[in-house]
Formats: structure tokens, C-alpha cells, sequence
């Protein structure tokens, strides 16, 4: 009588063991379709764009995302251009004098 | 049912549904792998088609970056040329008002008669001719006017000729003097603001070099 119902327990989770395996595969079925679907979609989108490009359109944010990169290299150099020209006015004031000197000798043909 | 039969049973129960656990948990994982690997695979083929796009626009995205980028070095230019120029003219302005106290007397670094001497005859020698109108301002004139003979032996031995000079009414300047010929059509500006001219036109580059502004 026990080993009867130790047999359809058994049977029972075999069962159990089966379904689980056909869910773990339905998981990895879905998921290779949602991804097949996600590539599918994404090429379908890049040739699209491609193609509008091509004629001209739908390239506003391509141009405007150039526009920002470049107008932070642009603020950049204008940086570097603003160093350059503080380090300068630093020495000429340094110097100032020594220049001051060489303009009066010409001056009063030293 | 005796113990150990629900013993059996009990760890049989477990171990299924620890394997059940497992097999769903490896599904997830697997889902999940293949999901990621899928997201991948569209970001590159987005990222490679608007890599194509970029290609196909070239041509936009250069005439964007030259006109910025060129406006960027055209102004930083500006700058650097505002700030040359501002730093020369600080040193002229300064040479001015040394100038000032030479010619005040407030400087006597300078013999400013002896200066103002050699001005006139440098005048003179470049303007060329026997007569001369001499202007300078109002302290100047009067100063040239007592000792128009001394002036006049220093031209003498200086050009080697017999010298007429007149000297003129009073002009506005700070120091130094204007000679021109009689006929009016030669005229030789050597005051200081005009030394200060030509100095600056000749050796602007030396000035700017000492300066460290190039």
C-alpha cells in the first residue's frame, strides 16, 4: 500500500519535473523571439534613417548633436585662447617698464 | 504510513522542486543572456547606421563644425590682436608721460634743451635749405626765442651754412617742434607726439616682442 503511494507521488512529480521543463523552454522560445524581434526592428529603423539621409530629411538631430559637440571643442579653444591671452597680458605688464624705456631712448634719440 | 516512508517521500518532494527551481531559474538566466546579447546586437546596428547617416551627411556636419570652429579661432584671434594692441598703447601711454616730465623738467634723466637742439637740427638737416619756421609750445618758444642765437651757431656748425629761423607762434604739443621750410612746402613734425608716431610705426614689432605679445 505505501510503496503504491510512494509510486504516484513519484508519477506526480515527474509531472511536475515535466512541466517545468516545457515552461523553462517556452521562456527561452519567448525570449529569442522578443530578441529576434528587437534586432529586426532596430534594422528596419537604421535602414529607414539611412534612407531619409539619403534625400535629405530627418537628419535635424544628426546635425544638431554635431552642433553641440563642436561648440564645446569651439569653447575649448576659445579657452585656450583666454589663457594664452592672460599669460601674455601677465608679462607685458612684467615687462612693462623695460619697454617703456626702450620707447623714450627712441623718443628722445638716445 | 510508518517515518520513514514519509522521510522517503519528503526528501523526494524536495528534490524535485529544488531540480523544478533550478530548471525555471537556468531558463531565466538563459532568457535573459539571450536578451542582452539581443539589445547589443540593435545598439550596434543603430550605432552602425547612424555611423552610415554621418557619412551621407558628411558634407552638413563639416560645414557646421568649419563655421564654428572658425568663428571660435577667428574671435580667439581677435583677442590675442585686442590684447597686443592694448599692451603696446599702455606703453606708449606710459612713454607719453615720461615724455611730459622731460620735457616739464620734472625728469632730468634727459637734457631736454640739449634734446630739443638736436630736434631742430634734425629738422632742419632733413628738411634741407637755408630758412626755417620753428614752432613749439607756448615754454618752448619763449625759451627758443632768448636763445635763438645758440640754436642758430649750433645749425650753422651742424649744416655748415648761414641758418634764418623764425620762430613761430605757439603750437599745442607737449615737447619738441615743428620746422618747416619758408616756402611752406616741406614740414618736418618733430614734436614728441610725433616722434612717439614714428617710433611706434618703426619698431611696434621690437616693442611687442619685449613685451612678450607677439
Amino acid at each position: 500500500m505505501e510503496v503504491d503511494r510512494v509510486i504516484s507521488i513519484s508519477e506526480r512529480l515527474q509531472d511536475l519535473l515535466k512541466n517545468a521543463e516545457k515552461e523553462a523552454d517556452d521562456i527561452v522560445a519567448r525570449a529569442h523571439e522578443q530578441a529576434e524581434r528587437m534586432v529586426s526592428k532596430a534594422k528596419v529603423e537604421a535602414e529607414k534613417k539611412i534612407q531619409l539621409a539619403r534625400l535629405g530629411q530627418d537628419i535635424d538631430e544628426y546635425l544638431r548633436e554635431e552642433e553641440e559637440k563642436v561648440k564645446k571643442e569651439a569653447e575649448k579653444i576659445l579657452k585656450e585662447f583666454r589663457n594664452r591671452s592672460e599669460t601674455s597680458k601677465r608679462t607685458a605688464e612684467e615687462r612693462l617698464q623695460q619697454a617703456v624705456e626702450l620707447i623714450v631712448n627712441e623718443a628722445v634719440m638716445k | 504510513m510508518n517515518q520513514s516512508t514519509v522521510e522517503v517521500e519528503a526528501r523526494l518532494i524536495e528534490r524535485i522542486v529544488e531540480r523544478r527551481n533550478t530548471l525555471l531559474a537556468n531558463a531565466e538566466t538563459e532568457a535573459e543572456n539571450i536578451l542582452k546579447a539581443a539589445e547589443e546586437e540593435a545598439r550596434k546596428i543603430t550605432e552602425e547606421g547612424d555611423q552610415q547617416i554621418l557619412g551621407v551627411i558628411g558634407s552638413e556636419l563639416r560645414a557646421i563644425r568649419d563655421r564654428i570652429l572658425g568663428r571660435a579661432n577667428v574671435e580667439g584671434k581677435k583677442m590675442l590682436v585686442e590684447m597686443r594692441e592694448q599692451a603696446i598703447s599702455r606703453g606708449f601711454d606710459e612713454a607719453e608721460k615720461r615724455l611730459i616730465g622731460i620735457a616739464t623738467g620734472e625728469d632730468d634723466s634727459v637734457d631736454y634743451w640739449g634734446l630739443l637742439k638736436r630736434l631742430i637740427v634734425e629738422a632742419c638737416s632733413s628738411i634741407g635749405g637755408g630758412e626755417f619756421l620753428v614752432s613749439a609750445n607756448k615754454r618752448e618758444t619763449r625759451r627758443l626765442k632768448k636763445r635763438s642765437d645758440e640754436v642758430k651757431k649750433l645749425l650753422k656748425k651742424t649744416l655748415g651754412e648761414d641758418i634764418d629761423i623764425v620762430f613761430e607762434e605757439p603750437i599745442e604739443c607737449f615737447g619738441g617742434v615743428v620746422v618747416r621750410n619758408r616756402e611752406g612746402t616741406k614740414i618736418f613734425y618733430n614734436t614728441f607726439e610725433g616722434r612717439l608716431l614714428r617710433v611706434r610705426r618703426r619698431i611696434e614689432a621690437e616693442i611687442a616682442e619685449v613685451l612678450g605679445v607677439r
